[in-house]
């Protein structure tokens, strides 16, 4: 019995240990950070909280960034809480919204990079529920890459 | 300017250092291995075979000479590289041993997949190159002659011309156009290409004239076939060098090859090759300073020329001709390419275009991209004597690009060059090696000083994106310490895909084992691109869950300060939580449940059960019948009946007594029961006798 601070992060990155077609196929919805089996999401069993556990969902972040660039790319990235059959960050119809940006939650934040929020909503997960962390990237490790194109030449050759 | 380059290649891992293995092997499988000597010019992986390739040279101690070999991995990669799975061929032999003051290093320059549909060759690769030659002309002892090898699928290398083997000896080449014998003699072998759609070779080099011998012509050869002779076409006009005090020969370097037609479909009869490589033509060249040329060959095999000159036509014929590439492109003196190392057909990642790259006059890396290449209406390239009209769809210079994108501490100078470049198919990107030549020279064994004279890190690897609209050196800053060895000025590249993941093979070479050892890396390539996800809470479980759910239903945030009033409160005690708290709840526990049973103990929870009936008190009553029946079954009751030797009359008189005793009693109980029955006294009010009892 016990109160504990605990947390986990959650890592993909082109870095030489994902093949390239998981790297295409994370980008298509939003993937659990524990189970989904990309990068570091590897645990087995679902997110069902036993009666005597009460969670308190303190922070989420992300990798900031709203826009790829050449020389600086991000993952435009989101994160969201699903709870059963429901998602914490849902649009007014109460469909299933990207969720909160990294840019708006950073992590890690940096001096350049601070949350938008003071304190994070708080979302209580009760006893015996089953919930998920969602992580959503909509930029691409691979993206659409350009084709070369200029002027055209036209010269007569010597024989 | 935006591209979305993402997929260009930032980060090189899990490096894998073969050099070491192949340095073992070649020990084992050389004798005469001067140790650390090997170089490593070529670099193939057949992704057909599943097998690594590599070519060079290395020095022979018994002929003190460099001498070619074949490295050939017989295992699948992926895994550490083991020596005994190099299979190595030493080609020492087919040097004549007798050559000395040789100004270029033997060994197998050129290196191209064959493919297992081939008919005319055998399934493996084809390497082509050159060794020292004395046979040629008495008195000119740094002659070299071209040699030309296949490698099977198991790594035996057989060889297809040589002078010194007597196989199709070069010395007995044909010129392709008249199947005739030449007055020159083929010199050097830099490159091949493979015309799948022939099924022929395109080798190229260097070929000298039978005097004076200085004079050297940039000359291609065609090989339909294993078992065919070789035969050579070059132009006496262009791509030469000539004249006295002209050190350097005239060669082409580097070649690749399109089989399209002008409606894009892929045939036989529209080969064309494009080359490039040097010349020192004296004519519009005063400076004696060479100048890169570039060439557009048709092969006879392709389309026959009939007796007539060969299908060549210059680009740029290296002489400062307005009329030529360069000055047609407006380039400035320094600007234009005193050499050209690099001409690379790159298709795999989705494009389609010729990367031509070099050393520029002033210092610096020459590049151009053609895309689109068009010859007159038809693909066709006139014969010699002929113009031909070439039209590209997209050309850029490239230079200031590949010069302006270096690693802290790289700088391009007088001797830097454009070396390889290879498309990443999954990742449609590209990555290139810049390193230094030595130009006029194809694997120069002149002094080491021209090497280290730009700097400690020769050669290295870059990346640009698929349109070459962004280039990168990122993937410099990642390469393990050591895997670019300082001197090691020639670096060429393959990829091999397993299918899961892909990875870059490089090798860098300096020529002369005196400067280093060559250096063979495999390493995966990627973006280095990297998200992170965050996810902090607090747990609470087992009783703290529970007042954290009551904190909750309450509507009272759940934090751990609230968490621990409620439990305060609960408890009636002042705990202080910011101290010990596991301790603090040990003693809680133990006073709460010593509480619990004082409490239960004074509620009468812990006395003991009540009895159901005091009957002790109707005991004689209780078993009044049996007691009779006793009576009645005794043997003393019935004279006929012996008695029973237990029960004297003492004993018999008791029983009596006490069963006389039980119905006296009985029948007092019922004479009282019937007396306050029937008694109207205690309900008239009036005092009576009997309210005073019986006594």
């Amino acid at each position: 019995m016990a109160i504990r601070r605990q947390f986990r992060e959650f890592i993909i990155a082109d870095n030489g240990s994902e093949t390239v077609a998981d790297l295409e196929s994370f980008i298509d919805k939003p993937q659990s950070i524990f189970t989904s089996e990309y990068g570091n999401a590897n645990m087995t069993q679902s997110q069902k909280l036993l009666d005597n556990q009460f969670i308190v969902i303190q922070a989420l972040g992300s990798t900031p960034g709203l826009f790829a660039t050449d020389d600086n790319w991000c993952p435009r990235g989101y994160m969201n809480i699903t709870v059963e059959t429901t998602t914490y960050y849902t649009n007014p119809d109460n469909r299933p919204q990207d969720g909160l940006s990294g840019t708006g939650s950073p992590y890690p934040i940096q001096t350049n990079r601070l949350r938008s929020y003071n304190s994070f909503p708080r979302v209580y997960l009760q006893g015996g529920t089953t919930f998920d962390i969602t992580y959503f990237m909509a930029s691409s490790f691979i993206g659409t890459p350009d084709t070369f194109s200029d002027d055209s030449y036209t010269q007569t050759m010597t024989g | 300017m935006i591209h979305m380059a993402n997929s260009i290649i930032k980060k090189l891992s899990d490096f894998k250092d073969a050099q070491p293995s192949l340095e073992t092997a070649m020990g084992s499988a050389i004798g005469s291995y001067d140790a650390n000597s090997l170089q490593i010019y070529d670099i193939s992986y057949h992704s057909e075979l599943n097998r690594l390739c590599v070519v060079g040279s290395y020095t022979n101690t018994d002929i003190s000479q460099t001498a070619p070999f074949v490295g050939f991995y017989n295992a699948s990669l992926g895994s550490s590289y083991a020596a005994g799975t190099w299979v190595i061929s030493d080609l020492s032999s087919q040097n004549d041993s007798t050559a000395d003051n040789v100004l270029e290093a033997a060994g197998l320059f050129g290196l191209v997949e064959i493919p297992s549909s081939s008919l005319k060759w055998t399934y493996g690769w084809v390497a082509v190159g050159h060794v020292p030659d004395n046979s040629y002309t008495a008195g000119q002892d740094d002659f070299l002659s071209p040699l030309i090898v296949e490698i099977d699928s198991t790594g035996t290398t057989t060889v297809l011309s040589s002078e010194q083997s007597g196989t199709f000896k070069p010395s007995g080449w044909t010129l392709t156009q008249s199947g005739g014998a030449s007055v020159t003699r083929p010199y050097m072998l830099c490159g091949v290409v493979y015309d799948d759609q022939n099924d022929a070779i395109v080798t190229f080099g260097s070929l000298k004239a039978a005097s004076p011998s200085i004079i050297s012509y940039a000359f291609i050869v065609e090989m339909t076939g294993s078992t065919s002779q070789p035969t050579y076409a070059f132009s006496t006009n262009y791509g030469r060098s000539s004249g006295v005090g002209h050190e350097y020969p005239a060669f082409f370097r580097s070649a690749s090859l399109q089989t399209i037609d002008p409606s894009g479909a892929i045939v036989s009869n529209r080969t064309v090759v494009m080359l490039v490589g040097y010349s020192e033509d004296l004519a519009g060249n005063p400076t004696l300073e060479g100048r890169a040329v570039i060439a557009f060959y048709q092969p006879h095999f392709s389309n026959a020329w009939g007796s007539a000159a060969p299908r060549l036509a210059w680009l740029d014929r290296g002489i400062n001709n307005g009329d030529d590439f360069y000055d047609q492109q407006g380039l400035a003196a320094d600007n234009k390419p005193k050499d050209l190392s690099l001409c690379k057909r790159i298709t795999v990642d989705g494009d389609d275009v010729y990367v031509v790259g070099g050393l520029m006059s002033g210092g610096g890396v020459f590049g151009y991209v053609f895309k689109g290449l068009l010859f007159g209406d038809s693909n066709i390239i006139n014969q010699v004597g002929i113009n031909t009209t070439v039209n590209v769809d997209d050309l850029r210079n490239i230079s200031s690009d590949l010069n302006g994108t270096l690693p802290t501490g790289f700088t391009t100078g007088n001797r830097s060059t454009l070396w390889d470049m290879v498309g990443i198919a999954d990742r449609k990107t590209k990555v290139y090696s810049v390193g230094l030549i030595y130009y006029g020279r194809n694997a120069p064994l002149s002094p080491d000083a021209w090497v280290v004279a730009d700097g400690t890190r020769e050669s290295t690897i870059f990346s640009v994106s698929r349109g070459f609209g962004y280039y990168t050196a990122e993937a410099y800053d990642t390469m393990i310490t050591g895997s670019l060895d300082a001197g090691n000025v020639r670096m060429k590249m393959a990829v091999y895909d397993d299918a899961t993941y892909t990875s870059l093979l490089f090798t860098q070479a300096a020529f002369r084992s005196s400067i280093t050892t060559a250096s063979l890396y495999e390493a995966r390539i990627s973006t280095g691109h990297r998200a992170l996800a965050w996810f902090e809470y607090l747990l609470y479980d087992g009783v703290d869950s529970l007042i954290a759910r009551k904190l909750n239903e309450m509507g009272v945030r759940v934090t751990i300060a609230n968490v621990e009033w409620y439990k305060q409160d609960i408890l009636k005690q002042g705990l202080d939580v910011s101290t010990d708290f596991f301790n603090e709840w040990a003693t809680l526990q133990v006073s709460q449940n010593e509480e619990r049973e004082r409490v239960a103990e004074q509620f009468g929870k812990k006395r003991p059960p009540k009895r159901q009936t005091r009957t002790d008190i109707f005991d004689d009553y209780a078993d009044y019948e049996s007691k009779t029946e006793a009576v009645e079954q005794f043997p003393d009751y019935d004279p006929n009946k012996d008695g029973d030797p237990f029960k004297d009359d003492v004993a018999l008189t008791q029983e009596v007594e006490k069963t006389q005793k039980a119905v006296d009693d009985l029948r007092r109980i019922e004479d009282v029961v019937e007396k306050e029955t029937t008694d109207e006294s205690e309900y008239d009010g009036a005092s009576d006798v009997s309210d005073y009892g019986e006594n």
